[in-house]
């Protein structure tokens, strides 16, 4: 029976070298489960971005920041209220496309209806206005590179 | 001593050898563990592609029968909040559900009456419009999400309507009620789907391999609610419509509801819930999203497709993913 053949090779091996033995066989498993774990990913090489936009020396707070590489999808950020943003590529990587990318900043939102509350129909929000001079919204007319690693990229608008 | 051990077998095993068997045991099973995992999320996304074939073929034999494709939403004036039919509607005799569909009596009454007469049917999730992958809740919360709700025909009670994870292609900038003019989507939708869309296969120039009919929507993308798409009805904004980019502009309801867009790509990053990023296309599927084409195939397209979503017009189709959407843009796809 297989089994005692088994015990007869294992009653062979000297006791004091069980240890080696277990942690090679764990090895050899462990190194065969990462290999067909995890599925491929076309995931483009990413840097990570962050900087601060202002407009004539002030924190532009709420606006969209968007790096748009021209073959791939765009990595976007809000800035906070000191201006600040850190892009994120998809909802698990931060970062932008190691590369050239063109960059806009818009402030410019659509109004929305706020959540009924206790049974009344919510009000309806206008948008935000659009802040960022209109020489800044013509496409191109801010760009960027992106390098691997960090990078630190700020936007200084004047009207 | 090895050599009087193995001449003299004793039955039974000594500790260290059951140690070592165990230990095989446990390993192979940790390395099993994760394939069942995937086993089942690998059938949950063949369930998924199965829905958007029958929505293909469903979408063909609506096409077959009135030569065009449904309509995203047919436009009456209805007052404020109240509903207007969606595409989900229409499909229904398509899929195997004619009951429901006379059941809502979708050619006799609008949605505001149909779910204050018949409340549970219009709140039932089909199957067909479930993807297992996505655990969303199955009927929109009016307090969570009212844009997603529509109210009665007689009262203002918000009803919230049944969920869907399939949202029909609108265009490449944001939602707008108003159909094609050129290849700006900020002059019209360039998708297949708008306000009274009569789309048939021979408006599609592009050929329709290369265009997107329905693609998926998910309850959450990343860790942010995004709330997924209405079944059977949407919600009108100041009787103007249901609330697009051209008329009432509003993003947390409205015909993004019932369509989607590229403009910010597949799986988007959230901000917050009810944000106009959920008007998109996600999935739960890692790493892109299921899209239904208009031969009928189904296709996972990669979230890292290249995709030009500007943020300010003009906005020409001129990438991969938008060019998908557009039915007659002239855009030359390579591989994607």
């Amino acid at each position: 029976m297989w089994v005692f053949a088994l015990r007869n090779w294992v009653g062979q091996i000297n006791p004091a070298r069980f240890p080696t033995l277990v942690f090679s066989v764990v090895a050899i498993l462990s190194s065969m489960a990462c290999g067909c774990g995890g599925s491929v990913s076309d995931l483009p090489p990413l840097g990570k971005v962050s900087g601060v936009v202002t407009l004539d020396g002030k924190p532009l707070a709420n606006a969209r920041v968007q790096f748009q590489p021209p073959d791939s999808r765009a990595s976007e950020g809000m800035t906070d209220e000191n201006g600040a943003y850190t892009l994120r590529f998809d909802p698990k990587n931060y970062g932008a496309k190691v590369g050239p990318h063109v960059v806009s900043v818009t402030t410019r939102t659509d109004g929305y209806a706020k959540p009924p509350q206790n049974g009344q129909e919510g009000e309806w929000v206008k948008g935000q206005p659009e802040s960022v001079p209109a020489k800044y919204l013509k496409p191109g007319a801010l760009t960027a590179e992106v390098k691997a690693g960090s990078n630190t990229i700020n936007f200084d608008l004047k009207n | 001593m090895s050599k009087t051990r193995a001449s003299k077998p004793s039955r039974g095993f000594t500790l260290i050898e059951l140690l070592v068997v165990i230990a095989i045991i446990a390993i192979l099973i940790a390395l099993l563990l994760p394939a069942v995992q995937q086993a089942r999320e690998a059938a949950r996304r063949t369930q998924c592609r199965n829905n958007l074939k029958q929505l293909g073929i469903a979408m063909h034999n609506y096409h077959d029968t009135y030569n065009t494709l449904p309509p995203a939403y047919v436009q009456v004036t209805v007052a404020d909040n109240k509903g207007h039919w969606a595409w989900s509607a229409f499909l229904l005799p398509y899929i195997d559900q004619t009951p429901l569909f006379n059941t809502l009596n979708v050619n006799g009454q609008l949605p505001s009456a149909a779910i204050q007469a018949n409340l549970g049917a219009m709140q039932n999730q089909l199957a067909a419009f479930d993807c297992p992958s996505d655990n969303g809740p199955r009927v929109h919360d009016p307090a969570l999400d009212p844009g997603y709700a529509i109210e009665d025909a007689t009262t203002t009670t918000n009803r919230g309507l049944a969920l869907s994870n399939y949202v029909a292609s609108n265009s490449t900038s944001a939602p707008r009620q108003a159909g094609r003019a050129g290849t700006d989507g900020t002059q019209g939708a360039t998708g297949a789907f708008f306000r009274n869309s009569r789309t048939n296969f021979s408006n599609i120039t592009d050929g329709s391999s290369n265009t997107i009919l329905v693609g998926e929507r998910a309850w959450l993308s990343g860790a942010q609610r995004m709330s997924a798409g209405t079944l059977y009805a949407v919600r009108d904004a100041n009787a103007g419509g249901p609330a697009a980019q051209d008329v009432n502009p509003g993003w947390n309801q409205g015909i993004m509801t019932i369509v989607g867009t590229s403009k910010w790509g597949i799986n988007p990053v959230l901000t917050g819930p009810n944000t106009e990023t959920s008007a998109s296309y996600s999935s739960q599927h890692t790493g892109g999203a299921h899209f239904l084409m208009g031969d009928g195939a189904v296709k996972f397209l990669s979230q890292n497709i290249f995709n030009i979503g500007e943020t300010t017009p003009p906005a020409p189709i001129n990438s991969t993913f938008e060019a998908l959407v557009g039915i007659a843009d002239g855009f030359v796809i390579g591989d994607y």
